[in-house]
């Protein structure tokens, strides 16, 4: 029995190697389908039931501690890893009667909080249970960034320098286009009943940018671009321009605020390796983007399912190893010692 | 092939020239004036690398060049602590680190850009030196395991007597069998490290990328070889032999084809 076994163990690691080599070859998404599948999930609950029975078979592991320890700790991490998997999750909310939320995404843009994410799968809406602000949104550039402008149209897209001068030929059938003023702090009054724009005072800021694009035939058009509005195009404009910073990101953080039945309940600054616990869930620094409303951070929400016992396993395994290991080449010394 | 003339790449030059110097010595068998070439070649290495850290201000593990410097540099000073720690003392270990060190500094010298990268909010974590740093400790142990193992193989098949001094098939095979005892709970732990980053930074701790998929396909095929090595014992040291060379075909299938090939797109790209 015990020779039996350990043969189909052999061979299981064997089987788990060439299943790795082969999901590897398929892609992040397509192996964590394979992975995940009900086959694969049988060979799982398989390859537990036989490291629990070889615990069970031989005595070695009762007698040498690091040697247990070793094996406990790979039960536990392939227990964390099929209670924390998507089928495990949804058992377990079955079981509780509580709805089952999966990896999804929180779009926020500064000074909005929300309830909703959406699904990662499948982008549909789900309900947390508890709701999100974002205080504030940073992105840190190791050095300053430079601000280009992106030019959009049915044309085609061209991206241009921000500073004011030089022409700049967008093509045969577009035209050109020239930075005409630039603003820091864009102030529009009114002279002779006509608005006007101006440099306002260096306190506030509000950049913004006045292009003049000309038309193959010679029709000048002048029009205004916002950073804070970005891609906003202005009725009859025939381009969308929007401002981007180019440069090498240090950071990008997120300072939020749960809210439990409207009570703050967690508040944190979130960057990227640092994420907020709350309530089962990890809160991630995702992405962030812009659009006509601003910019926007994502955030991601993980379930921490099954993770303390996996990360319990990685414990006991280290320990077994380096123990087990560091002893073993203590006591074979020298060549042709101990075998 | 790319020359490089920065202060970084004429030191790697020096330590390749000090390490072949060592080589020749050590084939002429004068002991002595070897060891002392690779304590000259460690000071050369170790002088290229703190300066890449100064020049680039991390730890320089982020790409292929650094990778690569980071184990050409650290492969002798480990190999004479296997020895010195571990008591795998014989002759064709020292041979073998000379060999292996020129052949980890050659990308390092003539095939990757050593241009300066900034590191991504994602690589500043404090895992990020101790992941690295157990991984490629762990690979220069393999490697050494492999070219032990390789030598295993090459006196088995000769299948003569070696002269006295010299180590017989089995004793190879056990040099390998500690070096992979050595390099292995390093291995995991990498592995284990890796995991734990991957969930404070991307959510999960196991992501089923390739390079993921290909670590723990490393790890299975040592972890076989316990298993394997545990049930026969010596008595099929080609096989025993066979699975640490395995061993290392993996992990330069996960630190080059799955860096490098566009087969493998996943999240540790930026690795390239």
């Amino acid at each position: 029995m015990k020779n039996w076994i350990y043969h189909l163990g052999l061979a299981a690691i064997a089987v788990l190697c060439l299943l790795s080599i082969f999901g590897a070859f398929l892609g992040a998404e397509n192996a964590r389908a394979f992975f995940n599948s009900v086959p694969l999930a049988a060979w799982w609950i398989g390859f537990t039931i036989l490291l629990v029975m070889s615990i069970a078979a031989f005595r070695a592991l009762h007698k040498r501690s690091m040697l247990f320890l070793m094996h406990a700790g790979c039960v536990l991490i392939l227990l964390g890893g099929l209670w924390g998997s998507r089928t495990g999750q949804k058992m377990t909310a079955s079981i509780l009667g509580k709805p089952w939320i999966e990896p999804c995404y929180l779009k926020l843009y500064p000074g909005r909080q929300s309830s909703t994410a959406y699904r990662a799968t499948d982008g549909q809406p789900l309900d947390l249970g508890f709701s999100v602000a974002l205080n504030d949104f940073q992105i840190h550039y190791y050095d300053k960034p430079a601000t280009v402008l992106l030019i959009q149209s049915d044309l085609g897209q061209w991206e241009i320098p921000s500073g004011k001068g030089a022409d700049y030929l967008l093509s045969a059938r577009a035209g050109k286009v020239r930075v005409l003023e630039t603003f820091s702090n864009l102030k529009i009054h009114m002279e002779n009943g006509k608005p006007v724009a101006s440099e306002g005072p260096a306190v506030e800021s509000n950049p913004a940018w006045l292009l003049e694009f000309v038309s193959p035939d010679g029709r000048a058009t002048q029009q205004f671009v916002f950073e804070k509005f970005a891609g906003h195009a202005m009725p009859g404009y025939p381009f969308l321009v929007t401002p981007q910073k180019r440069g090498m990101i240090r950071d990008y953080i997120s300072d939020v605020q749960v809210f439990h039945d409207g009570q703050p309940v967690a508040a944190k600054q979130i960057e990227v390796n640092d994420p907020l616990h709350y309530a089962g869930f990890h809160i991630y620094q995702d992405s962030y983007g812009q659009d006509e409303m601003g910019q926007y951070s994502v955030l991601q929400v993980v379930p921490d399912q099954g993770v303390r016992l996996v990360f319990g396993g990685y414990v006991l395994l280290t320990i077994g190893l380096v123990v087990h290991f560091g002893y073993k080449v203590n006591t074979h010394r020298r060549p042709g010692g101990c075998k | 092939m790319q020359v490089k003339y920065s202060s970084e790449g004429l030191l790697i030059y020096a330590m390749m020239a000090v390490v072949a110097v060592g080589l020749v010595l050590g084939v002429m068998r004068k002991k002595q004036a070897s060891v002392f070439a690779a304590c000259l070649a460690c000071l050369v290495g170790l002088s290229a690398w703190i300066l890449r850290w100064i020049t680039v201000d991390h730890i320089p593990m982020q790409n292929m060049f650094e990778v690569f410097l980071t184990l050409g540099v650290f492969l002798l000073p480990v190999g004479l602590a296997a020895r010195r720690f571990a008591g795998i003392d014989h002759p064709s270990d020292g041979l073998g680190d000379f060999v292996l060190t020129l052949i980890l500094l050659f990308p390092a010298g003539f095939v990757f850009s050593d241009a300066p990268q900034k590191l991504p909010p994602a690589l500043q974590s404090p895992l990020f030196g101790p992941h690295v740093a157990v991984y490629m400790l762990s690979y220069v142990l393999m490697a050494k395991a492999a070219l032990q193992a390789g030598l295993g193989l090459y006196y088995h098949s000769r299948s003569a007597k070696p002269s006295s001094g010299q180590l017989s098939s089995e004793d190879h095979e056990l040099s390998a069998y500690l070096l992979v005892c050595l390099g292995f709970p390093l291995l995991s732990m990498g592995l284990f490290l890796g995991s734990v980053w991957g969930k404070l930074a991307w959510g999960d701790w196991w992501g089923w990328d390739p390079k993921e998929l290909w670590s723990l396909a490393c790890w299975l095929m040592y972890l076989f070889y316990f298993h394997w090595r545990y049930l026969f014992r010596q008595k099929m040291p080609r096989a025993n032999c066979v699975c640490v060379i395995l061993g290392l075909v993996f992990i330069i299938i996960t630190l080059l084809w799955v860096n490098l090939s566009n087969l493998f797109k996943g999240m540790h790209n930026y690795a390239s």
